[in-house]
């Protein structure tokens, strides 16, 4: 097994699935890493995930419904809870599952860094929502990772999900119709987070007078509530500011939805963009403390590109397939899991006796249930934040657990071939010498080779 | 406190039929034999001169130098059995059973098997037959539709597995019973030992590691925490629970690990309490069914006579193995004894085995469970058949 195989499954990917190794040396690693780039098809396992109007139209008529039994004294209401548990948690095992199965490792990683990037999260009671962030995820980040950033963003910050998440659905610019009406202004929650989080970054030199400008161009954007737009983004005129709006110093003369858009498109053009992506994308790959040209060249093919994620995405491959930077990265504990049944690849019974019910707790144990991340800025992402003490232990404890469970049933160091480094002599050997095939899987799971990438 | 699973009670207990609303009558009506069998399988290797050490043999301190224990009567002195044999003071309520005359402990013993690799080696003590087969089924489970358990009811399986996961050597196609603490353990000592050396050379996560292991106290230099997080006693408690019951199983297997001592396996003594627990909780648990049952302690092969370089020992041939209960002829040790010497030993580092652990097992099948001996040669050890019963096992 190369140290580029391993590189390409581990590093850019999920982990190796059996036969993945060999899949990518047949092809190359490089030429296996580029053609995930573009044109991909969606996850198979996510086919029954509805498209988040249909998720949004159903939480908008369950909350309907729900109000008018309450108000009419009937008890019999079902619970948010018990609806979203039937609902979200299904999509969360499906979100998995894709993630287990894909062939595709690396554009997922790439979705799964966008998505944290463009983080939706259900964390306080946000029930609108956690039926269709899963949707979210695909809609405006999957279906967008072979286009430009603009396009991302345009779609990110149009979703239903997103305006409701970052409270836009009711921003109402105060000189406008129904502004007036309800006597409120605009909620700038949106309009901080696009500049802060998701374009020019902190120190990305504007103030507030910015975040003022950008919510009033995204004043209005907003989501149908009933009849065919229900679920839908809706611009909603009436509420979008009437006055004449500058962002950065410039104006936006464009009448009503067309200003929003163009300001948003200036935003990913913007070299301060361009540097904050291309440092975030390094640190999420290359390791904290990624070096200034690793940075720089993602920069570069950023702005040259005009914030083509193709050509971005293919700088990585570049630099860090076959590089002697050292690409230190921990896993997450949703990339743990993740990795941890990809090499397995339980099927059958042992899935189904081992697995499905487990996943979602573990996570929550671990702190990573998803879509629960506890601020729009995401989850973190070093080693220092995931590798505490106490979540060391519960890794060990879930590897011991499953490989209890799982008994004489797998071979350890048949998995050992290919689930940890080439260079994990030391853990490989320890996996061959355990007493048993559980411990032998305990120690395989547990390896610190297995929770760096 | 032991949690009992509820719908495994139900199933064990024999409820299974009333709860799941079919007609439990005749099912209940039928009585079982009163015989019990129970499969301790110690996984790793246990040290059979560490646990019987052949204190008297003329090589025995010159080849054990550094293991050996006082002798019987000095203060940590090991427990004399025959005057020649005796047993790990750490064993000392087995040593009691032994002195009511119902242990039977079995030197130089071993499966077929002659290599070194665990997988392999407890593949062919639990499958039965002598070369390892990944797929295959187990002895005792190709056993049960001899003794009329081949097809069974939910609940009323003859069979029983008690632990996270049903042992190999009672898979295959006759329906078996489990029963699992509801508790999910830490991993044991010896787990936690070796993570501990992998994580050593993670300048990051290891200082992190020794961190969290001090905070919540699983350190396992101190052995006196060991005892504490490991299931087996408590498995067994319940294991004679389910064997007392009228309609409960007749036959059960626990497993318990870390036998695999390597390094200082002076200060691994935890292991011989945990068993030594085990053992007497059963047969405290098992009460007037004690006098019907015979419980076979067997790990996959023994360890080198000599220390090795780390205070411990590594894979080897001979090993020791215990029968006990009501119905086994104790009070003697069961040997071929083919001595210490350099010369004797197996590739000069092996204690001989010279007998086949299978002897022992198709004897206890057949002389003690009943099953008849075309079964057992046909379909229980189809490679076996010429290995003769031994005589007076039982009583």
């Amino acid at each position: 097994m190369s140290v580029a195989a391993y590189r390409a499954s581990s590093h850019f990917g999920l982990g190796p699935r059996p036969g993945e190794l060999e899949a990518i040396e047949a092809l190359g690693a490089d030429l296996w890493l580029a053609r995930q780039l573009v044109g991909r098809p969606a996850p198979a396992a996510l086919t029954d995930v509805p498209p988040s109007d249909v998720s949004l139209r159903e939480m908008l008529a369950f909350q309907r419904d729900r109000n008018m039994m309450r108000q009419a004294g009937d008890m019999r209401v079902t619970s948010a809870g018990d609806y979203l548990r039937s609902t979200m948690l299904p999509q969360f095992e499906a979100r998995l599952d894709a993630a287990i199965a894909t062939l595709d490792g690396f554009r997922e990683r790439l979705v799964a860094f966008w998505s944290n990037h463009f983080t939706v999260s259900t964390a306080g009671a946000r029930t609108l929502i956690a039926s269709s962030c899963v949707a979210f995820e695909h809609e405006a980040i999957r279906a967008r990772l072979d286009g430009s950033f603009a396009a991302m963003l345009r779609a990110v910050v149009q979703h239903p999900v997103m305006l409701a998440y970052m409270d836009n659905l009711d921003s109402f610019a105060a000189n406008s119709e129904l502004g007036r009406a309800r006597g409120r202004g605009v909620n700038e929650n949106l309009a901080r987070e696009v500049l802060e989080l998701h374009t020019l970054g902190v120190g990305g030199g504007y103030d507030h007078r910015d975040v003022r400008g950008l919510a009033a161009l995204l004043s209005g954007w907003s989501m149908g509530r009933e009849g065919d737009d229900s679920g839908r983004f809706r611009f909603r005129e009436q509420g979008h500011d009437t006055g004449t709006l500058r962002l950065l110093g410039r104006d936006y003369p464009q009448p009503g939805l067309a200003r929003g858009e163009a300001a948003l498109d200036d935003l990913a053009r913007h070299p301060a963009t361009a540097r904050f992506l291309a440092t975030k994308l390094a640190g999420h790959f290359a390791g904290e403390g990624a070096d200034e040209r690793v940075v720089k060249a993602l920069e570069h093919s950023y702005l040259d590109s005009d914030g083509d994620l193709p050509s971005v995405h293919a700088v990585l491959i570049d630099l860090l397939l076959e590089g002697e930077t050292s690409l230190r990265k921990l896993r997450t504990p949703n990339d743990f899991l993740v990795a941890a049944l990809r090499g397995l690849d339980l099927a059958g019974e042992d899935l189904e006796q081992v697995i499905p019910a487990h996943r979602l707790e573990t996570l929550a144990a671990m702190g990573q249930f998803p879509f629960q991340a506890p601020s729009p800025a995401g989850w973190p992402d070093s080693a220092e934040h995931w590798g505490a003490p106490t979540a060391l232990l519960q890794r060990i404890d879930w590897a011991h657990g499953l490989a209890a469970r799982l008994g004489s049933k797998v071979l350890p160091t048949a998995l050992a071939a290919y689930m940890l480094p080439p260079q994990a002599e030391g853990s490989r050997r320890a996996v061959a010498a355990a007493e048993s095939a559980a411990q032998g899987l305990t120690l395989l799971l547990a390896a610190p080779e297995f929770q760096w990438r | 406190m032991t949690m009992i699973r509820r719908r495994t009670f139900l199933r064990s207990s024999g409820l299974a039929s009333l709860a799941l609303g079919l007609p439990g009558g005749a099912l209940l009506a039928s009585s079982r034999f009163e015989a019990r069998f129970v499969f301790i399988i110690l996984r790793g290797g246990m040290d059979g001169l560490m646990a019987v050490p052949a204190w008297k043999d003329p090589d025995f301190t010159r080849q054990r130098e550094g293991l050996v224990m006082p002798p019987p009567g000095q203060a940590g002195g090991v427990l004399d059995l025959d005057g020649f044999f005796a047993l790990h003071p750490d064993l000392r309520q087995l040593h009691r059973t032994w002195q009511a005359g119902d242990l039977l402990p079995i030197h130089a013993v071993a499966t077929p098997y002659r290599q070194r690799s665990h997988f392999d080696a407890q593949n062919v003590l639990e499958h039965g037959l002598a070369v390892p087969d990944r797929r295959g089924d187990g002895w005792l489970n190709r056993a049960l539709p001899g003794l009329g358990g081949g097809a069974a009811a939910p609940g009323r399986e003859l069979a029983m597995a008690l632990g996270h996961t049903i042992p190999r050597v009672l898979r295959g196609s006759a329906a078996v019973g489990a029963f699992d603490l509801d508790l999910l353990p830490d991993p044991d000592p010896d787990t936690v030992e070796r993570l501990r050396g992998l994580y050593a050379g993670d300048a990051v996560l290891g200082p992190r590691l020794e961190a969290a292991l001090q905070a919540q106290g699983l350190d396992m230099g101190a052995s006196s925490h060991g005892r504490s997080l490991r299931p087996e006693p408590r498995l067994a408690e319940a294991a004679a629970g389910f064997l007392t019951q009228d309609q409960g199983p007749r036959l059960a297997v626990l497993e318990m690990g870390g036998w695999d001592s390597h390094a200082d396996q002076p200060g691994m003594r935890w292991r011989l309490r945990v068993l030594d627990e085990a053992l007497a909780r059963l047969r405290d648990g098992l009460g007037t069914v004690w006098r019907h049952t015979v419980v076979l302690v067997a790990t996959e092969f023994g360890r080198t006579v000599a220390m090795n370089g780390s205070g411990g020992t590594d894979h080897g041939t001979g090993a020791a193995a215990f029968l006990l209960g009501g119905a086994v002829a104790g009070g003697r040790v069961l040997a071929d004894w083919p001595g210490l010497s350099h010369k004797a030993l197996r590739d000069g580092r092996d204690l001989a085995a010279t007998l086949d652990l299978r002897r022992v097992t198709r004897t206890v099948l057949h002389d003690h469970l009943g099953l008849a001996r075309r079964r057992l040669d046909e379909d229980v050890f189809p490679d076996g058949a010429d290995l003769e019963l031994l005589p007076d096992l039982l009583v």
